[in-house]
């Protein structure tokens, strides 16, 4: 470890990309991830639709993994934590821990907080481990990748409906039992919503961001442009 | 049919505390709980302050603020909870309350420790502070607590020392018979049990407990209360709120708060709410709530992250803690400062138990200590950079740094629905992105995966 130029924090898709490309350079990286899981890819290539959608990034992600190895451990500020040991570095940091999705009430989402509100991420995280998260769904967002989330919902049984909207408001004690956007009443007993994502840093670690973390977005063409930018910045 | 000797309807912070206190004493007791998890009801809504003190000072509620907050700190040493005594800062922002607060100072002082702070002091205290104010009175004793926590803490106590806890009853009827009481609850079927003594702690139900044993001489009226939780936890250090000239129902008392995490929340308001179980949050609730506490800070803070409502159960002005009927106690109506009163609360109903002849035979009890801090918190809070021994510990939570070993802990000391869980460990409170990993430990400890209540699932598998 520490013949390495650079700790790459984040083992998902920019993470991987990034040590590969600085490999590629003569640079030499390595990646470490908490739980090596794959990124939100891993998450993505256990729902058929969804596996279908990101085909090329999961296929480019499983190449760049048969030659990059990710190490579980966790970056926080200027100390390493491995499983077993705790280790301070001296490398420059990169840091692809990538986006989570707005919470609720960023997303002007209010009334009561019962069970059955999901961000996007986590209910296709909570489907994705063969979990059921309702039968009457509503999803309230504005982006492409909705549509392809609504044909998987919709195949694996759920009622589903698709919905923009600006003013949501809750209304259940329980479980959600209606919704209203903008006005309109919707009964349902699970609401997803998605209105845009925020950089994913909770240690507050400094370095270079790259991939995700700056593109925040469900569209990967952004997360590679992110990154083969950023790569050459730093190269440069 | 069992036989207790006191049983206790309802497991919030009030509940916990009574049983805690029954548990050092020779007693079978018993708590009933309509929920799946303590501290479910107006307890999770609370603020979390442990109030410096309580007008009127000579109210029932008054007496019992002073007393409970004293009893603070032996209370979370010997149950082990997070405690802090951060300070309240009332402001003053013109020159006529600047005049008012020392009258009221010389008032208080009677009864609490009470400062005067210059403008000068409270600008060095506080950088957020608003270039309007004059002055303020400190307040060193108030202090803030995780609700849960310290309801749950006193139930793991209580448990520890053999009071039985039963979860999902829902008590449906009391019938007086001779000297003991049959409860009758229900959930999944039918149950009956026999106790001599019966303490009313149901908070917003409290009145058709009472209404069993044939007592309407009170109704409990819900008073909802919305709070704004900020990610800002350099923005203030101690409880901040200005001095009220004009008293306005709808956004009596709250305050600019710190919460024991050192994140901020703002409330909470006093909306009236026509259901008890209305904890529903509006636009107007919000821009209320700002708008109020924005005045007393020079900017606002940065990344709002929630909002939530409690529900306080209301009897009146004062709480309600007598004996309608031999042998049974009502604790209703345990509004604002319930949490600090607590404690006190507690003795007063012990007190109460003793003159109406029960026998309280002391026992030896014990209490379970603190688990240690994990690696990551050492790592992150206290800059402790080599550690030398192995761990096998793995994250869950980043944002608040929660591993599986503490989630797993909290399950083995009996915590069993996600809020529960959430609450305790912090974990899935800050991006929530941890929230399907956490549902995940919670099914392969064959738990039920519920929010909080007994029909709030989230997922099924």
């Amino acid at each position: 470890m520490s013949d390495t130029d650079f700790l790459i924090a984040g083992g998902g898709y920019s993470g991987v990309l990034t040590a590969k490309l600085l490999r590629d350079n003569g640079i030499n990286a390595t990646v470490f991830d908490s739980k090596c899981e794959g990124g939100e890819l891993g998450v993505f290539k256990k729902l058929p639709d969804l596996r279908e959608y990101y085909a090329e990034y999961i296929e480019e992600y499983d190449e760049l993994t048969k030659e990059i190895t990710i190490h579980k451990g966790t970056v926080l500020g200027d100390v390493l934590v491995m499983v077993g040991r705790v280790k301070k570095y001296h490398s420059e940091l990169l840091i692809c821990t990538g986006c989570f999705d707005n919470q609720p009430f960023n997303c002007n989402i209010l009334g009561s907080r019962p069970a059955g509100i999901f961000s996007l991420q986590t209910a296709l995280k909570l489907i994705s481990m063969g979990f059921t998260i309702g039968k009457k769904v509503l999803v309230v967002g504005d982006d492409p990748v909705l549509e392809i989330v609504e044909r998987l919902m919709y195949r694996r049984g759920y009622e589903i409906l698709l919905m923009r909207g600006k003013e949501v408001f809750v209304e259940g004690r329980e479980r959600v039992e209606k919704v209203r956007v903008d006005g309109e009443y919707f009964n349902c007993d699970t609401l997803i919503y998605f209105c845009g994502r925020s950089e994913f840093n909770p240690f507050d670690l400094n370095g270079i961001k790259l991939g995700n973390i700056n593109a925040k977005t469900y569209d990967y063409r952004k997360v590679r442009k992110d990154t083969v930018r950023g790569i050459k910045d730093l190269i440069i | 049919m069992k036989d207790y000797d006191v049983a206790v309807i309802g497991a919030g912070v009030i509940g916990c505390f009574i049983a805690k206190e029954l548990s050092k004493y020779d007693l079978k007791v018993v708590v009933l709980e309509r929920e799946p998890s303590v501290g479910m009801g107006p307890t999770k809504g609370c603020s979390g302050i442990i109030h410096p003190f309580q007008l009127p000072f000579n109210s029932l509620k008054g007496k019992l603020c002073l007393e409970g907050n004293k009893m603070m700190d032996d209370e979370a040493k010997e149950l082990g909870f997070k405690f802090k005594r951060v300070g309240l800062i009332l402001i003053a922002r013109n020159r006529i309350s600047n005049i008012i607060i020392r009258l009221i100072k010389f008032y208080f002082s009677r009864y609490l420790r009470v400062e005067y702070l210059p403008r000068s002091k409270i600008i060095s205290m506080e950088p957020n502070v608003t270039e309007e104010v004059c002055g303020g009175l400190f307040f060193p004793d108030a202090g803030v607590v995780n609700p849960v926590e310290m309801t749950f803490r006193a139930r793991r106590f209580a448990e520890l020392n053999g009071v039985e806890f039963r979860f999902e009853r829902e008590v449906t009827g009391i019938e007086r018979e001779r000297d003991f009481f049959k409860i009758t609850s229900e959930t999944d079927g039918r149950e009956t049990i026999t106790s001599r003594y019966v303490i009313n702690c149901a908070g917003l139900y409290a009145d058709e407990i009472a209404g069993m044993i044939g007592d309407f001489s009170f109704k409990i009226e819900p008073g909802k209360g919305a709070h704004v939780i900020f990610d800002d936890r350099d923005f203030t250090y101690h409880i901040m709120a200005a001095i009220p000239l004009k008293p306005d129902r709808k956004t009596k008392g709250g305050g600019a708060l710190v919460t024991i995490d050192g994140n901020i929340i703002w409330g909470p308001s006093l909306v009236d709410a026509s259901d008890k179980e209305d904890r529903s949050v509006n636009v107007e609730d919000v821009k209320r709530l700002i708008e109020k506490h924005s005045k007393v800070f020079k900017e606002m803070p940065k990344k709002p992250i929630a909002v939530y409502s409690g529900v306080r159960a209301m009897a009146g002005k004062d709480f309600i803690i007598n004996s309608p009927v031999k042998n049974f106690i009502n604790v209703a109506g345990i509004q604002s400062p319930g949490l600090t009163a607590a404690p006190a609360i507690a003795k007063l109903v012990l007190r109460i138990l003793r003159n109406s002849g029960l026998e309280l035979k002391n026992k030896p009890y014990k209490s379970d200590a603190k688990k240690d801090v994990n690696i990551f918190k050492k790592v992150i809070f206290t800059g402790e950079r080599e550690i030398p021994y192995f761990i096998e510990d793995e994250l869950v939570c980043h944002c608040n740094l929660v591993t599986f070993q503490e989630i797993n802990d909290t399950i083995d000391d009996g915590a069993s629905t996600f809020d529960e869980i959430k609450h305790l460990t912090g974990c899935s409170m800050g991006c929530r992105k941890c929230m399907p990993d956490v549902i995940e430990i919670m099914h392969k400890r064959g738990l039920k995966l519920r929010k909080d209540f007994k029909n709030s699932y989230i997922v099924w598998k």
